[in-house]
C-alpha cells in the first residue's frame, strides 16, 4: 500500500468515527470534571457521616486518594466501554450500509482496512485516556486543589496499556457480528459486566481488571501492573489476529 | 495480454442451500462492451461481486484481467485497473462530493483529471454537498464519475443507469462509448434491454443463476428468426422435431415459432404442414430475452 | 471534412443489427450522390460518440463496407469513399421501377406498412431460398 493510499484510508476512518470520538471525549471530560468538582461536597459529607459514605471515606483521606479511588476508577470503566463502542463499525457495518462493495472494489485489502480501522481506534482511545485524565488536574484548580499532570498522564498510560484489549475487542465483535448498533451495545455490556462483577465479589478485588485499569497497584506501592498490561497486549494481538482471519473469508 | 478480460469456469455461489449462481461460464472478450441481462435476483450482482473479490465463490474458478478471483493478492492488483459501480451506489454519507473524489483518486495513479472536471460540470455535481444528501440519480452520477476517472482497463458496472432520466442515460452511454474507444472493456448489468442493444456488442443472459446465452449481439440478431404460420383451419399443430426451435406457440389458426438458427430446415418442416401463409421475420433482443427467460 | 450529420441514429431495438443499419446509411448516401469518391467518413471514435453506439460496431460497419468495396480504410488516415460504385448507378436506375410498383400496390388499397412488409417478406424468402441451395 502506498503512503498516500494509507493516509486516505486513515482519513476515511477518522471522518467515519469522529462524531463518536468527540461525543466520547465530551462524556469522559464531563465525568472527570464532575468527579473532581464534587470533592468539596464529598469532604463536607464526610464531616457528617464518615463511615457510611464511600465518597466521603476517600475524600477524607485527601484529594489524591479521592481522585484515584473515585474519579479514575469511574473514568477507567467508562473509557473501556466507550473504547469498545468506538471500535465497532467494521466491514460488516459497511455491508449493511451498502458501502462495503465500494471500498472493496478499491485496491484495498480487507485485512488492510481492518488494520487501519484498528489503528484509528487505538489512536482515538489513546487520546480519550489522555483527555479524560488530563482534565483532572485542570478541574482540580477550580476546587483549590492540585494534582500533578505528569502523574495523571502516567495513570492514563497504564489505562491505555492495560485496556488495549478492549479497543481490539470492539473491532473483533464488529467483525464477527452484523449490525449497526448491536455490536456496540453488546460490546459495552460485556465490558461493563467483566469489570463490575469481579469488583462486587470480595476477595478477588486485587485481581479484578478494573483495578488493573485504574492502576491500583501503582497507587499502592508504585508497581506498574506489568502482568495485566502484558495479558491485555497478548489478548489484543490474539483478537486482532482472529479478526483478520475471520474477515478474510467473509462475503460482503 | 489475455484474450478475455473476464473469464469464469463453472463459477458457483451458494448461500446455505440456495444457489445464487450455478456453474457459470462467462466470457467477456478484451475490448468488448458486454451487457449482462437478467431478472431481479437472477444472480447478476452476486456474479459481479465474485469477480471483484467481494464475495468468495463456493466452487469454480475465474480470472479478471488475468488475475485469479480466488487469489486475494492478485485480485487486489487487478483492482488497480478496474472501475466499478456497485448495485446500490451508496457512498460515504459523511463525505462531501469533493472528499469522495479526493479519497478515491488517491488509489489510482492514472486518475483522469480532465475527465473529472468535465463530468463535474456535465453532471452538475455540487462539490460541497454531503453524498448522503444527494438524490439517487446524483449518487449514481457520482458513482459513475468515481468509476470512469480511474483510467481503468476494465469497467464493471452494476446497473449504471439506474435512477437516471433519459437524457442522463444517453450521456452515460456516450461516456461508455468513449471509454470503449479508449480501449476499455466494459461489463455492465442492466434491466434496460434497449440500452444494452444500443451500446453492447455482446450480451450475456442469466436466469436463476444459470447462463442462458452469451454471444455477439449481431450474431444473435442474425441467427434468430420469428416464423409465423397461418392456416385456413385450426392449426394442425404437432411439435416439430427440428433442431433450433427455441419456442413454439399455437393459438387458433396461428402458430408462432422462435428459431435460434437452422432456419431453412425449420421453414421446410413448417411448409410440410401446408400453411396458407408463412412469414419469416427478424427479431430484436427484447423478444429473444423474454423467450429465453420464459423457457427457463 | 467529415460529416457526422450524414448519419442518423440507428434504431437499436430494430431487428437489424446496428452495423447493418450504418452500412445501409453509407451506401444510401453514396447511391444518391451525397457522398462522392474521396470523401472522408467520420472517425470511428467520433461517430460512435455522436451516435452513442459501440465503437466496435462502427468499426465492423466500416470493415464490411471496405469488404464490399464501398470505402477504403487507410491506416491512420481514416475511411474514404472509394469511388462512386457501379452499383450506385444501377440502384438509381431501378428507382422508377420500384416507384411504379409501389404506386400500383397502393392503388390496390395497400398501406405503406403493408407494402414494406411485402417487400421484406419477399426478400427474406429469397434469402432463405438462396441459403438452402
Amino acid at each position: 500500500m502506498r503512503p498516500q493510499e494509507l493516509k486516505m484510508l486513515w482519513y476515511k476512518y477518522w471522518l467515519e468515527t469522529r462524531g463518536g470520538f468527540v461525543l466520547a471525549m465530551a462524556v469522559l471530560i464531563t465525568t472527570a470534571a464532575a468527579g473532581v468538582l464534587y470533592f468539596p461536597a464529598a469532604v463536607r459529607g464526610g464531616m457528617h457521616d464518615l463511615a457510611l459514605h464511600h465518597h466521603a471515606n476517600a475524600a477524607a483521606r485527601g484529594f489524591a486518594i479521592y481522585v484515584r479511588e473515585e474519579v479514575f476508577e469511574k473514568l477507567a470503566l467508562l473509557w473501556a466501554m466507550l473504547s469498545v463502542m468506538l471500535g465497532t463499525g467494521g466491514l460488516l457495518k459497511e455491508k449493511l450500509l451498502g458501502t462495503a462493495p465500494f471500498l472493496l472494489s478499491l485496491p484495498v485489502g480487507r485485512r488492510q482496512a481492518i488494520a487501519v480501522r484498528c489503528g484509528v481506534s487505538m489512536m482515538q482511545c489513546g487520546c480519550l485516556a489522555l483527555g479524560a485524565y488530563g482534565a483532572v488536574p485542570a478541574a482540580a484548580l477550580l476546587v483549590g486543589q492540585s494534582y500533578g499532570l505528569g502523574l495523571a498522564l502516567r495513570y492514563a498510560g497504564i489505562l491505555l496499556a492495560a485496556g488495549v484489549a478492549f479497543v481490539v475487542y470492539g473491532i473483533l465483535i464488529s467483525t464477527a457480528m452484523e449490525g449497526t448498533a448491536w455490536p456496540a451495545i453488546i460490546g459495552a455490556t460485556t465490558v461493563f459486566l467483566l469489570l463490575i462483577v469481579p469488583e462486587a465479589v470480595k476477595g478477588i478485588v486485587r485481581l479484578a481488571p478494573l483495578a488493573v485499569l485504574a492502576g491500583e497497584s501503582y497507587s499502592h506501592g508504585g508497581v506498574m501492573p506489568w502482568a495485566g498490561m502484558a495479558i491485555s497486549s497478548v489478548a489484543a494481538a490474539a483478537m486482532l489476529g482472529l479478526a483478520l482471519w475471520v474477515v478474510k473469508w467473509q462475503d460482503f | 495480454m489475455n484474450q478475455f478480460a473476464i473469464q469464469t469456469h463453472a463459477l458457483t455461489k451458494s448461500y446455505g442451500r440456495a444457489e445464487a449462481v450455478r456453474s457459470l461460464n462467462l466470457e467477456v472478450p478484451d475490448g468488448s462492451i458486454c451487457g449482462f441481462l437478467g431478472k431481479n435476483g437472477a444472480g447478476k450482482s452476486t456474479t459481479i461481486k465474485m469477480l471483484l473479490g467481494i464475495c468468495w465463490p463456493t466452487s469454480g474458478a475465474g480470472t479478471v484481467l488475468g488475475a485469479s478471483i480466488r487469489d486475494a493478492r492478485a485480485s487486489l492488483e487487478a483492482r488497480r485497473r478496474i472501475g466499478f459501480v456497485s448495485e446500490d451506489k451508496r457512498l460515504y454519507h459523511y463525505m462531501s462530493v469533493g472528499q469522495m473524489i479526493c479519497f478515491t483518486r488517491s488509489f489510482y495513479p492514472r486518475w483522469r483529471d480532465a475527465l473529472e472536471q468535465q463530468l463535474l460540470r456535465q453532471f452538475q455535481l455540487p462539490l460541497e454537498r454531503k453524498t448522503g444528501q444527494l438524490s439517487k440519480g446524483m449518487r449514481t452520477k457520482l458513482a459513475l464519475l468515481l468509476a470512469l476517472c480511474r483510467g481503468a482497463d476494465l469497467l464493471i458496472l452494476d446497473e449504471p443507469t439506474e435512477g437516471l432520466d433519459p437524457v442522463a442515460v444517453e450521456e452515460v452511454l456516450q461516456l461508455l462509448a468513449r471509454a470503449a474507444a479508449d480501449g476499455a472493456t466494459i461489463f455492465f448489468s442492466s434491466h434496460q434491454i434497449a440500452e444494452v442493444e444500443q451500446i453492447a456488442d455482446r450480451v450475456a443472459i442469466i436466469d436463476d443463476g444459470r447462463m442462458l446465452l452469451q454471444e455477439s449481439l449481431d450474431d444473435l440478431k442474425e441467427r434468430y428468426r420469428r416464423i409465423q404460420l397461418l392456416f385456413d383451419r385450426e392449426a394442425p399443430w404437432k411439435p416439430l422435431d427440428v433442431r433450433g426451435i427455441a419456442a413454439a406457440r399455437a393459438e387458433g389458426p396461428a402458430v408462432s415459432l422462435l428459431a435460434s438458427g437452422n432456419i431453412d430446415e425449420i421453414v421446410a418442416a413448417a411448409r410440410s404442414l401446408d400453411p396458407v401463409s408463412l412469414e419469416v421475420a427478424q427479431v430484436n433482443l427484447k423478444e429473444i430475452f423474454l423467450e429465453c427467460v420464459r423457457r427457463n | 471534412m467529415t460529416i457526422v450529420l450524414l448519419f442518423f441514429k440507428p434504431n437499436p431495438s430494430a431487428p437489424a443489427p446496428i452495423y447493418l443499419q450504418l452500412m445501409n446509411q453509407v451506401k444510401h448516401a453514396v447511391e444518391v450522390g451525397a457522398l462522392k469518391s474521396g470523401d472522408q467518413l467520420p472517425g470511428i471514435r467520433n461517430l460512435a460518440e455522436s451516435l452513442v453506439v459501440n465503437p466496435n460496431t462502427v468499426a465492423k460497419a466500416y470493415r464490411e463496407l471496405e469488404h464490399e468495396g464501398v470505402i477504403d480504410l487507410r491506416h491512420g488516415a481514416g475511411a474514404f469513399v472509394k469511388s462512386r460504385s457501379a452499383a450506385g448507378g444501377k440502384v438509381l436506375a431501378a428507382m422508377p421501377l420500384v416507384t411504379g410498383l409501389v404506386d400500383r400496390l397502393k392503388s390496390r388499397g395497400l398501406s405503406e406498412d403493408e407494402v414494406r412488409r411485402l417487400f421484406e417478406a419477399a426478400l427474406i424468402q429469397q434469402e432463405e431460398t438462396a441459403r438452402r441451395r
